[in-house]
């Protein structure tokens, strides 16, 4: 069952990114709604969805849109399992986590991005990197962090029994 | 084996690693033909971006901007009143519409040019805020190559219609293709100014416009001037008009004249688009 929302969920954010998202440009900078679906899912079903899920969610999106197959697939694929392993030693009914998680997620796909492209010997200069990985895109998706964590936390929430909460 | 499953996760997170950077390596460099994997998506998912597109691109039309969403309660009796008058400009307005831009554009373009021109409509762009691509629905079936040049109608000030630099096709499969915008920092256009036929180089730039310089540091370029494809290169063809020069820096130690270039395509509300086929 939850396999298949995750499913729906990755159809949903490739329609999303792909058709409806470009309406919004003149916020300039747009938010990364996969990124974040990536990060949450991680934060609420651990190391193994998140990592799995970063990955076929870039996979997906990287054959569609994408130059080279597997740039996002390995930016959401280690997001994915860094925010899993991170997630188990923290209280996550917090709702401050998400933000945190997903603003620092931002900064590093945007720097992942930028040494990918670097190293794939596309000329991109030093300014305009820095430019877009410290950009208003961290606030967007932040604010969008929430918005996801509420409607995502119902479904995927596990009952575990844990300590020292 | 207390090895391997001491270390288990982080040996499938490496390897997996491991074969990402590898694809990427690989598909990187054969950059022409979408491979098989992505053509069987492309096909699935072209006929539904294309249908969310268009509805996209109608409430973009209508609502312009989302603040507008929040306000809507306010704005109903307001909007309700404004409908009775807007009706009847619709009807003026109409008669207008029908003849003169976009459609007028389009129509004069393909009556003077002396090209083979197709038509093409965009269908997604790609998501993340580093590049300017687009996808197209017409691929291999209909004619289109790795480096077709794409264009669009555009009036300028004196009435004439141009052929305006859209982009060019970096990728193409069976029925649909992938686009680079100029605006793209990984796309240089050789171009040369209308007026006194002086040469230069422009590139995309982060801010949606282009910068460039000229060849000769000493060229007469004002603020205003026309630039067209040089087709220096062959990467663009010759005579297809690119945008107005916005400003001019001279960079008194790099020894050449910087400019800002305007782009006239209005790359926000690109809907329909040419194809130049051989």
């Amino acid at each position: 069952m939850q396999i298949i929302i995750m499913s729906i969920i990755i159809i949903v954010n490739l329609i999303l990114q792909g058709s409806i998202l470009p309406f919004f440009s003149f916020l300039v900078f747009l938010p990364n709604t996969a990124l974040v679906s990536v990060v949450i899912i991680s934060i609420l079903k651990g190391k193994y969805y998140g990592a799995f899920f970063g990955l076929f969610m870039g996979l997906f999106q990287d054959l569609l849109f994408g130059e080279a197959i597997g740039v996002h697939a390995l930016i959401y694929f280690l997001i994915g399992y860094a925010v899993g392993v991170l997630q188990t030693s923290l209280n996550n009914e917090n709702t401050f986590i998400p933000i945190i998680f997903s603003g620092i997620s931002t900064i590093f796909y945007n720097l992942m991005y930028f040494l990918i492209i670097y190293f794939l010997s596309k000329n991109i200069s030093l300014d305009s990197a820095v430019k877009r990985i410290f950009s208003i895109e961290i606030l967007y998706n932040s604010i969008l962090a929430i918005i996801v964590y509420r409607s995502l936390f119902k479904l995927f929430r596990t009952r575990s029994l844990k300590f020292g909460r | 084996m207390y090895f391997f499953k001491k270390y288990k996760n982080k040996m499938i997170v490496t390897l997996v690693t491991i074969i990402l950077i590898i694809t990427v390596g690989i598909t990187n460099k054969r950059n022409s033909d979408i491979t098989g994997a992505e053509n069987f998506l492309g096909n699935i998912f072209s006929p539904v971006n294309k249908f969310f597109y268009s509805i996209g691109n109608k409430v973009s039309h209508s609502f312009g901007n989302v603040g507008d969403l929040f306000t809507l309660q306010e704005e109903k009796e307001k909007l309700q009143t404004e409908v009775l008058r807007l009706e009847d400009e619709n009807r003026k307005l109409e008669n207008i519409i029908s003849k003169s831009d976009f459609l007028k554009a389009e129509a004069e373009l393909l009556k003077t040019t002396d090209r083979n021109l197709m038509s093409a409509e965009i269908i997604s762009k790609e998501p993340g805020n580093w590049y300017n691509k687009f996808t197209i629905d017409k691929g291999k079936k209909d004619g289109i190559k790795k480096d077709t040049i794409i264009i669009q109608g555009i009036k300028l000030e004196d009435g004439v219609i141009h052929e305006g630099l859209v982009g060019r096709v970096t990728k193409v499969g069976d029925n649909s293709s992938k686009v680079s915008a100029i605006i793209d920092e990984e796309n240089s256009i050789s171009f040369k100014v209308i007026r006194t036929q002086d040469g230069g180089i422009v590139k995309g730039s982060i801010d949606s416009d282009m910068e460039g310089f000229l060849f000769d540091r000493k060229a007469d370029v004002i603020v205003g001037d026309q630039l067209y494809t040089s087709g220096l290169g062959k990467a663009y063809e010759k005579d297809l008009y690119i945008g107005e020069v916005e400003d001019v820096v001279q960079l008194e130690e790099e020894l050449m004249k910087k400019i800002i270039v305007k782009p006239a395509i209005d790359f926000k509300k690109i809907y329909k688009v040419f194809a130049i086929i051989e």
